[in-house]
Protein backbone atom coordinates (compact mmCIF):
# COMPACT_ATOMS: atom_id res chain seq x y z
CA UNK A 1 0.00 0.00 0.00
CA UNK A 2 1.18 3.48 -0.89
CA UNK A 3 -0.33 5.15 2.11
CA UNK A 4 2.85 7.11 2.60
CA UNK A 5 2.79 8.45 -0.91
CA UNK A 6 -0.90 9.31 -0.66
CA UNK A 7 -0.32 11.24 2.53
CA UNK A 8 2.63 13.02 0.98
CA UNK A 9 0.52 13.91 -2.07
CA UNK A 10 -2.17 15.30 0.19
CA UNK A 11 0.38 17.26 2.22
CA UNK A 12 1.82 18.78 -0.91
CA UNK A 13 -1.64 19.89 -2.05
CA UNK A 14 -2.51 21.76 1.15
CA UNK A 15 -2.49 25.52 1.21
CA UNK A 16 0.09 25.42 3.95
CA UNK A 17 2.94 24.09 1.79
CA UNK A 18 2.21 26.05 -1.35
CA UNK A 19 1.75 29.56 0.01
CA UNK A 20 4.23 32.14 -1.17
CA UNK A 21 4.82 35.19 1.00
CA UNK A 22 3.31 37.39 -1.72
CA UNK A 23 0.05 35.46 -1.68
CA UNK A 24 -0.10 35.74 2.08
CA UNK A 25 0.38 39.50 1.84
CA UNK A 26 -2.32 39.85 -0.80
CA UNK A 27 -4.80 37.74 1.18
CA UNK A 28 -4.15 40.03 4.14
CA UNK A 29 -4.79 43.02 1.86
CA UNK A 30 -8.06 41.39 0.79
CA UNK A 31 -9.03 40.91 4.43
CA UNK A 32 -8.10 44.55 5.04
CA UNK A 33 -10.47 45.63 2.25
CA UNK A 34 -13.23 43.49 3.77
CA UNK A 35 -12.59 45.14 7.13
CA UNK A 36 -12.88 48.62 5.57
CA UNK A 37 -16.11 47.59 3.84
CA UNK A 38 -17.82 45.83 6.73
CA UNK A 39 -16.60 47.67 9.79
CA UNK A 40 -15.91 51.14 8.35
CA UNK A 41 -18.70 50.98 5.72
CA UNK A 42 -16.42 52.31 2.94
CA UNK A 43 -18.23 51.66 -0.35
CA UNK A 44 -19.17 48.13 0.74
CA UNK A 45 -20.86 47.42 -2.59
CA UNK A 46 -17.46 47.65 -4.24
CA UNK A 47 -15.04 46.61 -1.57
CA UNK A 48 -16.77 43.39 -0.47
CA UNK A 49 -16.55 41.81 -3.95
CA UNK A 50 -13.09 43.29 -4.60
CA UNK A 51 -11.69 42.17 -1.26
CA UNK A 52 -13.15 38.71 -1.61
CA UNK A 53 -11.93 38.46 -5.17
CA UNK A 54 -8.43 39.35 -3.99
CA UNK A 55 -8.53 36.55 -1.43
CA UNK A 56 -9.85 33.97 -3.91
CA UNK A 57 -7.29 34.92 -6.57
CA UNK A 58 -4.36 34.34 -4.23
CA UNK A 59 -5.22 30.82 -3.15
CA UNK A 60 -2.42 28.49 -4.24
CA UNK A 61 -3.28 25.60 -6.62
CA UNK A 62 -6.95 26.62 -7.00
CA UNK A 63 -6.23 28.88 -10.01
CA UNK A 64 -9.57 30.65 -9.53
CA UNK A 65 -8.45 33.70 -11.49
CA UNK A 66 -6.80 31.72 -14.26
CA UNK A 67 -8.86 31.75 -17.44
CA UNK A 68 -6.93 28.96 -19.16
CA UNK A 69 -7.55 26.69 -16.15
CA UNK A 70 -11.27 27.56 -16.28
CA UNK A 71 -11.11 29.37 -12.96
CA UNK A 72 -14.51 30.97 -12.49
CA UNK A 73 -13.31 34.50 -11.82
CA UNK A 74 -10.86 34.12 -14.68
CA UNK A 75 -13.81 33.41 -16.95
CA UNK A 76 -15.68 36.46 -15.65
CA UNK A 77 -12.62 38.63 -16.17
CA UNK A 78 -11.98 37.33 -19.64
CA UNK A 79 -15.56 37.71 -20.81
CA UNK A 80 -16.39 41.11 -19.38
CA UNK A 81 -13.41 43.13 -18.19
CA UNK A 82 -10.75 42.38 -20.77
CA UNK A 83 -13.03 43.48 -23.63
CA UNK A 84 -14.55 46.43 -21.79
CA UNK A 85 -18.09 45.02 -21.67
CA UNK A 86 -18.84 45.28 -17.95
CA UNK A 87 -17.94 48.98 -17.62
CA UNK A 88 -20.40 49.80 -20.40
CA UNK A 89 -23.17 47.76 -18.77
CA UNK A 90 -22.47 49.58 -15.50
CA UNK A 91 -22.70 52.87 -17.37
CA UNK A 92 -26.19 51.97 -18.60
CA UNK A 93 -27.24 51.44 -15.01
CA UNK A 94 -25.56 54.66 -13.92
CA UNK A 95 -27.41 56.49 -16.69
CA UNK A 96 -30.72 55.06 -15.53
CA UNK A 97 -29.98 56.19 -11.98
CA UNK A 98 -28.80 59.67 -12.95
CA UNK A 99 -31.05 62.69 -12.80
CA UNK A 100 -29.66 65.36 -15.11
CA UNK A 101 -32.30 67.79 -13.79
CA UNK A 102 -29.92 69.88 -11.63
CA UNK A 103 -27.55 70.13 -14.58
CA UNK A 104 -30.27 71.22 -17.01
CA UNK A 105 -31.52 73.78 -14.48
CA UNK A 106 -28.04 75.28 -14.10
CA UNK A 107 -26.10 74.34 -17.25
CA UNK A 108 -23.04 76.43 -16.48
CA UNK A 109 -22.08 73.89 -13.82
CA UNK A 110 -21.14 71.66 -16.77
CA UNK A 111 -17.93 73.64 -16.98
CA UNK A 112 -16.97 72.47 -13.49
CA UNK A 113 -17.15 68.91 -14.75
CA UNK A 114 -14.59 69.90 -17.37
CA UNK A 115 -12.26 71.64 -14.92
CA UNK A 116 -12.00 68.58 -12.73
CA UNK A 117 -10.53 66.61 -15.64
CA UNK A 118 -7.25 68.53 -15.31
CA UNK A 119 -6.07 65.88 -12.89
CA UNK A 120 -6.21 63.24 -15.64
CA UNK A 121 -3.69 65.03 -17.79
CA UNK A 122 -1.40 66.12 -14.96
CA UNK A 123 -1.17 62.51 -13.80
CA UNK A 124 -0.52 61.47 -17.39
CA UNK A 125 2.51 63.77 -17.48
CA UNK A 126 3.57 62.48 -14.08
CA UNK A 127 3.41 58.91 -15.32
CA UNK A 128 5.50 59.79 -18.36
CA UNK A 129 8.07 61.45 -16.11
CA UNK A 130 8.18 58.34 -13.92
CA UNK A 131 8.61 56.30 -17.07
CA UNK A 132 11.85 58.14 -17.77
CA UNK A 133 13.35 56.85 -14.53
CA UNK A 134 15.30 53.59 -14.77
CA UNK A 135 13.12 51.73 -12.24
CA UNK A 136 9.69 52.11 -13.76
CA UNK A 137 8.64 51.44 -17.33
CA UNK A 138 5.56 53.43 -18.39
CA UNK A 139 4.88 54.25 -22.04
CA UNK A 140 2.28 56.69 -23.37
CA UNK A 141 -0.46 54.03 -23.35
CA UNK A 142 0.23 53.23 -19.71
CA UNK A 143 0.40 56.91 -18.80
CA UNK A 144 -3.00 57.59 -20.40
CA UNK A 145 -4.55 54.69 -18.52
CA UNK A 146 -3.04 55.86 -15.25
CA UNK A 147 -4.19 59.43 -15.82
CA UNK A 148 -7.79 58.38 -16.29
CA UNK A 149 -7.87 57.34 -12.62
CA UNK A 150 -8.17 61.09 -12.04
CA UNK A 151 -11.57 60.95 -13.72
CA UNK A 152 -12.65 59.20 -10.50
CA UNK A 153 -14.88 56.98 -12.50
CA UNK A 154 -14.19 53.27 -12.06
CA UNK A 155 -16.00 52.03 -15.21
CA UNK A 156 -14.34 54.68 -17.41
CA UNK A 157 -10.91 53.83 -16.00
CA UNK A 158 -11.42 50.12 -16.65
CA UNK A 159 -12.77 50.74 -20.14
CA UNK A 160 -9.84 52.93 -21.18
CA UNK A 161 -7.24 50.65 -19.61
CA UNK A 162 -8.71 47.56 -21.24
CA UNK A 163 -8.23 49.33 -24.58
CA UNK A 164 -4.84 50.95 -24.05
CA UNK A 165 -2.77 48.90 -21.62
CA UNK A 166 -4.58 45.78 -20.40
CA UNK A 167 -1.53 44.62 -18.46
CA UNK A 168 -2.11 47.41 -15.93
CA UNK A 169 -5.82 46.69 -15.44
CA UNK A 170 -5.33 45.26 -11.97
CA UNK A 171 -3.59 48.11 -10.20
CA UNK A 172 -5.49 50.80 -12.13
CA UNK A 173 -8.89 49.32 -11.34
CA UNK A 174 -7.93 48.88 -7.73
CA UNK A 175 -6.62 52.46 -7.52
CA UNK A 176 -9.69 53.92 -9.26
CA UNK A 177 -12.14 52.09 -7.05
CA UNK A 178 -10.19 52.67 -3.84
CA UNK A 179 -10.00 56.41 -4.43
CA UNK A 180 -13.72 56.51 -5.19
CA UNK A 181 -14.25 54.83 -1.84
CA UNK A 182 -11.87 57.25 -0.17
CA UNK A 183 -13.53 60.43 -1.54
CA UNK A 184 -14.80 61.42 1.94
CA UNK A 185 -11.23 61.32 3.24
CA UNK A 186 -9.25 62.73 0.30
CA UNK A 187 -11.45 65.61 -0.80
CA UNK A 188 -12.45 67.65 2.28
CA UNK A 189 -8.94 68.84 3.24
CA UNK A 190 -8.30 70.01 -0.34
CA UNK A 191 -11.69 71.71 -0.47
CA UNK A 192 -11.01 73.55 2.79
CA UNK A 193 -7.49 74.51 1.71
CA UNK A 194 -8.64 76.38 -1.39
CA UNK A 195 -11.75 78.08 -0.03
CA UNK A 196 -12.37 80.64 2.67
CA UNK A 197 -14.98 80.17 5.37
CA UNK A 198 -17.06 82.90 3.75
CA UNK A 199 -17.00 81.14 0.39
CA UNK A 200 -18.00 77.85 1.94
CA UNK A 201 -21.03 79.55 3.45
CA UNK A 202 -22.37 80.91 0.16
CA UNK A 203 -25.98 79.96 -0.30
CA UNK A 204 -27.15 79.22 -3.81
CA UNK A 205 -30.52 80.11 -5.22
CA UNK A 206 -32.98 77.29 -5.57
CA UNK A 207 -32.94 75.34 -8.83
CA UNK A 208 -35.87 75.81 -11.16
CA UNK A 209 -38.22 73.03 -12.13
CA UNK A 210 -37.10 71.07 -15.21
CA UNK A 211 -39.77 69.70 -17.54
CA UNK A 212 -39.85 66.12 -18.72
CA UNK A 213 -39.32 67.19 -22.32
CA UNK A 214 -36.04 68.87 -21.40
CA UNK A 215 -34.94 65.73 -19.61
CA UNK A 216 -35.75 63.65 -22.69
CA UNK A 217 -33.96 66.03 -25.06
CA UNK A 218 -30.81 66.25 -22.93
CA UNK A 219 -29.43 62.71 -23.38
CA UNK A 220 -30.22 62.84 -27.08
CA UNK A 221 -28.42 66.15 -27.57
CA UNK A 222 -25.37 64.97 -25.60
CA UNK A 223 -25.21 61.89 -27.78
CA UNK A 224 -25.50 63.93 -30.97
CA UNK A 225 -22.68 66.27 -29.92
CA UNK A 226 -20.61 63.23 -29.08
CA UNK A 227 -21.34 61.54 -32.40
CA UNK A 228 -20.24 64.64 -34.27
CA UNK A 229 -17.20 65.61 -32.20
CA UNK A 230 -15.82 62.51 -30.59
CA UNK A 231 -17.04 59.12 -31.85
CA UNK A 232 -14.45 57.32 -29.70
CA UNK A 233 -16.36 58.42 -26.62
CA UNK A 234 -19.71 57.14 -27.88
CA UNK A 235 -19.51 53.66 -26.32
CA UNK A 236 -19.33 55.24 -22.86
CA UNK A 237 -21.56 58.25 -23.53
CA UNK A 238 -23.98 56.15 -25.58
CA UNK A 239 -24.43 53.57 -22.82
CA UNK A 240 -24.89 56.34 -20.25
CA UNK A 241 -27.44 58.21 -22.33
CA UNK A 242 -29.33 55.06 -23.30
CA UNK A 243 -29.83 54.29 -19.62
CA UNK A 244 -30.87 57.87 -18.94
CA UNK A 245 -33.34 58.01 -21.81
CA UNK A 246 -34.86 54.71 -20.69
CA UNK A 247 -35.55 56.37 -17.36
CA UNK A 248 -36.65 59.82 -18.50
CA UNK A 249 -38.82 58.72 -21.42
CA UNK A 250 -41.17 57.10 -18.94
CA UNK A 251 -42.38 54.53 -21.47
CA UNK A 252 -39.96 51.69 -20.69
CA UNK A 253 -40.08 51.63 -16.93
CA UNK A 254 -39.47 47.89 -16.90
CA UNK A 255 -36.17 48.31 -18.74
CA UNK A 256 -35.18 51.29 -16.66
CA UNK A 257 -35.99 49.35 -13.50
CA UNK A 258 -33.83 46.42 -14.63
CA UNK A 259 -30.93 48.72 -15.55
CA UNK A 260 -31.08 50.49 -12.20
CA UNK A 261 -31.27 47.41 -10.05
CA UNK A 262 -30.90 43.89 -11.42
CA UNK A 263 -28.42 44.55 -14.20
CA UNK A 264 -26.12 46.93 -12.38
CA UNK A 265 -26.11 44.72 -9.29
CA UNK A 266 -25.21 41.60 -11.24
CA UNK A 267 -22.49 43.36 -13.20
CA UNK A 268 -21.14 44.96 -10.01
CA UNK A 269 -20.70 41.48 -8.52
CA UNK A 270 -18.90 40.23 -11.64
CA UNK A 271 -16.80 43.36 -12.01
CA UNK A 272 -15.88 43.55 -8.34
CA UNK A 273 -14.73 39.93 -8.18
CA UNK A 274 -12.81 40.34 -11.44
CA UNK A 275 -11.09 43.52 -10.32
CA UNK A 276 -10.18 41.95 -7.00
CA UNK A 277 -8.78 38.93 -8.79
CA UNK A 278 -6.20 41.14 -10.49
CA UNK A 279 -4.59 41.69 -7.12
CA UNK A 280 -2.47 38.60 -7.60
CA UNK A 281 0.82 38.71 -5.79
CA UNK A 282 3.11 38.19 -8.78
CA UNK A 283 1.41 40.92 -10.81
CA UNK A 284 0.48 43.32 -8.05
CA UNK A 285 3.48 43.53 -5.74
CA UNK A 286 5.62 45.64 -8.05
CA UNK A 287 7.09 49.12 -8.00
CA UNK A 288 4.77 50.11 -10.86
CA UNK A 289 1.75 49.50 -8.64
CA UNK A 290 3.08 51.91 -6.05
CA UNK A 291 3.65 54.50 -8.80
CA UNK A 292 0.09 54.02 -10.05
CA UNK A 293 -1.39 54.39 -6.58
CA UNK A 294 0.57 57.61 -5.94
CA UNK A 295 -0.19 59.09 -9.38
CA UNK A 296 -3.87 58.20 -9.02
CA UNK A 297 -4.01 60.05 -5.74
CA UNK A 298 -2.29 63.07 -7.32
CA UNK A 299 -4.69 63.01 -10.28
CA UNK A 300 -7.66 62.87 -7.96
CA UNK A 301 -6.43 65.68 -5.72
CA UNK A 302 -5.61 67.97 -8.63
CA UNK A 303 -9.04 67.34 -10.17
CA UNK A 304 -10.64 68.36 -6.89
CA UNK A 305 -8.46 71.46 -6.70
CA UNK A 306 -9.06 72.67 -10.27
CA UNK A 307 -12.81 72.12 -9.87
CA UNK A 308 -12.88 74.32 -6.78
CA UNK A 309 -10.60 76.96 -8.34
CA UNK A 310 -12.69 77.23 -11.50
CA UNK A 311 -15.83 77.64 -9.41
CA UNK A 312 -14.10 80.56 -7.66
CA UNK A 313 -13.13 82.01 -11.01
CA UNK A 314 -16.73 81.79 -12.22
CA UNK A 315 -17.81 83.83 -9.19
CA UNK A 316 -15.46 86.61 -10.31
CA UNK A 317 -17.40 86.91 -13.56
CA UNK A 318 -20.90 86.56 -12.29
CA UNK A 319 -21.72 88.57 -9.20
CA UNK A 320 -25.45 88.00 -9.28
CA UNK A 321 -25.61 84.23 -9.33
CA UNK A 322 -22.89 83.25 -6.91
CA UNK A 323 -21.96 79.62 -6.75
CA UNK A 324 -20.49 77.95 -3.73
CA UNK A 325 -16.98 76.93 -4.82
CA UNK A 326 -17.29 73.69 -2.87
CA UNK A 327 -19.52 72.27 -5.60
CA UNK A 328 -16.55 72.44 -7.99
CA UNK A 329 -15.04 69.53 -6.09
CA UNK A 330 -17.96 67.37 -7.18
CA UNK A 331 -16.78 67.75 -10.76
CA UNK A 332 -14.63 64.64 -10.32
CA UNK A 333 -17.50 62.19 -11.06
CA UNK A 334 -17.60 59.64 -8.19
CA UNK A 335 -21.40 59.95 -8.23
CA UNK A 336 -23.00 60.54 -5.79
CA UNK A 337 -20.32 60.30 -3.14
CA UNK A 338 -18.53 63.51 -4.17
CA UNK A 339 -21.78 65.49 -4.08
CA UNK A 340 -22.56 64.14 -0.62
CA UNK A 341 -19.12 65.18 0.56
CA UNK A 342 -19.72 68.71 -0.77
CA UNK A 343 -23.00 68.85 1.12
CA UNK A 344 -21.33 67.66 4.31
CA UNK A 345 -18.43 70.12 4.12
CA UNK A 346 -20.88 72.94 3.38
CA UNK A 347 -23.03 72.03 6.36
CA UNK A 348 -20.04 72.06 8.68
CA UNK A 349 -19.98 75.83 8.16
CA UNK A 350 -23.70 76.39 7.92
CA UNK A 351 -26.04 73.56 8.92
CA UNK A 352 -28.89 75.14 6.96
CA UNK A 353 -27.05 75.22 3.65
CA UNK A 354 -28.18 72.35 1.43
CA UNK A 355 -25.72 71.99 -1.41
CA UNK A 356 -26.54 68.41 -2.41
CA UNK A 357 -28.72 69.18 -5.42
CA UNK A 358 -26.41 71.99 -6.53
CA UNK A 359 -23.44 69.63 -6.34
CA UNK A 360 -25.26 66.97 -8.35
CA UNK A 361 -24.96 69.24 -11.42
CA UNK A 362 -21.14 69.27 -11.58
CA UNK A 363 -21.13 65.69 -10.31
CA UNK A 364 -22.99 64.26 -13.31
CA UNK A 365 -21.16 66.74 -15.55
CA UNK A 366 -17.99 65.10 -14.29
CA UNK A 367 -19.22 61.75 -15.57
CA UNK A 368 -19.73 63.24 -19.02
CA UNK A 369 -16.42 65.10 -18.73
CA UNK A 370 -14.39 62.02 -17.86
CA UNK A 371 -16.10 60.02 -20.61
CA UNK A 372 -15.12 62.77 -23.06
CA UNK A 373 -11.56 62.81 -21.74
CA UNK A 374 -11.50 59.03 -22.15
CA UNK A 375 -12.66 59.43 -25.74
CA UNK A 376 -9.84 61.88 -26.44
CA UNK A 377 -7.23 59.55 -24.98
CA UNK A 378 -8.62 56.65 -27.00
CA UNK A 379 -8.55 58.78 -30.14
CA UNK A 380 -5.11 60.40 -29.83
CA UNK A 381 -2.87 57.99 -27.91
CA UNK A 382 -2.87 55.25 -30.58
CA UNK A 383 -1.90 57.89 -33.16
CA UNK A 384 1.18 58.84 -31.12
CA UNK A 385 1.98 55.34 -30.00
CA UNK B 1 8.99 64.23 -30.53
CA UNK B 2 9.98 63.14 -27.05
CA UNK B 3 7.52 61.33 -24.85
CA UNK B 4 7.10 64.34 -22.60
CA UNK B 5 6.28 66.53 -25.59
CA UNK B 6 3.68 64.03 -26.68
CA UNK B 7 2.28 64.15 -23.18
CA UNK B 8 2.07 67.93 -23.26
CA UNK B 9 0.35 67.91 -26.65
CA UNK B 10 -2.10 65.35 -25.31
CA UNK B 11 -2.75 67.53 -22.27
CA UNK B 12 -3.41 70.69 -24.25
CA UNK B 13 -5.67 69.02 -26.83
CA UNK B 14 -7.37 67.00 -24.15
CA UNK B 15 -8.26 69.94 -21.94
CA UNK B 16 -9.27 72.02 -24.96
CA UNK B 17 -11.61 69.37 -26.33
CA UNK B 18 -13.17 68.62 -22.93
CA UNK B 19 -13.89 72.31 -22.39
CA UNK B 20 -15.10 72.82 -25.97
CA UNK B 21 -17.40 69.81 -25.70
CA UNK B 22 -18.97 70.89 -22.44
CA UNK B 23 -19.28 74.54 -23.52
CA UNK B 24 -21.11 73.42 -26.65
CA UNK B 25 -23.31 71.33 -24.40
CA UNK B 26 -24.03 74.36 -22.19
CA UNK B 27 -25.12 76.37 -25.22
CA UNK B 28 -27.31 73.58 -26.56
CA UNK B 29 -28.87 72.90 -23.18
CA UNK B 30 -29.66 76.57 -22.64
CA UNK B 31 -31.10 76.88 -26.12
CA UNK B 32 -33.29 73.80 -25.73
CA UNK B 33 -34.50 74.98 -22.34
CA UNK B 34 -35.56 78.33 -23.77
CA UNK B 35 -37.34 76.64 -26.68
CA UNK B 36 -39.07 74.09 -24.48
CA UNK B 37 -40.19 76.64 -21.92
CA UNK B 38 -41.48 78.98 -24.57
CA UNK B 39 -43.22 76.62 -26.95
CA UNK B 40 -43.82 73.46 -24.95
CA UNK B 41 -44.52 74.58 -21.40
CA UNK B 42 -45.44 71.74 -19.10
CA UNK B 43 -49.14 71.86 -18.32
CA UNK B 44 -49.85 72.46 -14.68
CA UNK B 45 -51.01 69.21 -13.17
CA UNK B 46 -54.74 69.39 -12.51
CA UNK B 47 -55.48 68.56 -8.94
CA UNK B 48 -58.90 67.02 -8.64
CA UNK B 49 -61.05 68.72 -6.06
CA UNK B 50 -60.67 65.92 -3.56
CA UNK B 51 -58.16 67.62 -1.32
CA UNK B 52 -59.34 67.79 2.27
CA UNK B 53 -59.24 71.58 2.28
CA UNK B 54 -61.79 71.82 -0.49
CA UNK B 55 -64.00 69.03 0.71
CA UNK B 56 -63.93 69.68 4.42
CA UNK B 57 -63.98 73.43 4.52
CA UNK B 58 -66.22 73.79 1.51
CA UNK B 59 -69.65 74.97 2.58
CA UNK B 60 -71.36 73.29 -0.34
CA UNK B 61 -72.55 69.97 0.97
CA UNK B 62 -74.49 69.38 -2.19
CA UNK B 63 -71.34 69.17 -4.25
CA UNK B 64 -70.65 65.63 -3.20
CA UNK B 65 -74.17 64.57 -3.86
CA UNK B 66 -74.06 64.84 -7.62
CA UNK B 67 -73.24 61.21 -8.00
CA UNK B 68 -70.96 61.90 -10.91
CA UNK B 69 -67.95 60.63 -8.97
CA UNK B 70 -68.73 57.33 -7.34
CA UNK B 71 -65.47 57.26 -5.41
CA UNK B 72 -65.99 60.63 -3.77
CA UNK B 73 -66.91 59.21 -0.41
CA UNK B 74 -63.79 57.11 -0.27
CA UNK B 75 -61.72 60.05 -1.45
CA UNK B 76 -63.06 62.23 1.31
CA UNK B 77 -62.13 59.51 3.74
CA UNK B 78 -58.60 59.37 2.33
CA UNK B 79 -58.36 63.16 2.31
CA UNK B 80 -59.46 63.36 5.91
CA UNK B 81 -56.95 60.73 6.86
CA UNK B 82 -54.17 62.66 5.15
CA UNK B 83 -55.27 65.86 6.87
CA UNK B 84 -55.23 64.09 10.20
CA UNK B 85 -51.76 62.70 9.47
CA UNK B 86 -50.44 66.15 8.53
CA UNK B 87 -51.95 67.69 11.65
CA UNK B 88 -50.41 64.97 13.79
CA UNK B 89 -47.02 65.43 12.15
CA UNK B 90 -47.21 69.21 12.61
CA UNK B 91 -48.18 68.79 16.26
CA UNK B 92 -45.37 66.30 16.77
CA UNK B 93 -42.77 68.58 15.23
CA UNK B 94 -43.87 71.47 17.48
CA UNK B 95 -43.30 69.48 20.66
Amino acid sequence: MDLGRALQGFWESTGLVNFTWGQTVMILVGLGLLFLAIKKKFEPLLLVPIGFGAILANIPLAEIANFTENGFIGILYHSGVENGLFPLLIFMGVGAMTDFGPLIANPRTLILGAAAQFGIFVALLGALALGLTPWIDFNLFDAASIGIIGGADGPTAIYVTSRLSPNLLGPIAVAAYSYMALVPIIQPPIMRLFTTKKERMIKMEQLRHVTQLEKILFPISVLIVCIILLPTATPLVGALMFGNLAKESGVVNRLSDTLQHALINIVTIFLGLSVGSKMQADEFLKLETLGILVLGLIAFSIGTMTGVLLAKLMNKFSRHHQINPLIGAAGVSAVPMAARVVNKVGQEENPHNFLLMHAMGPNVAGVIGSAVAAGILLAIVPVFG
Amino acid sequence: MSVMQQGLVLMVTGIAVVFAFLIILIIITKFLSVVVQKYFPEKAVQIKPTSPVVQLSGSTPGSTGRGSEPATGAQIGAGAQIAAAIAAAAAYSKR
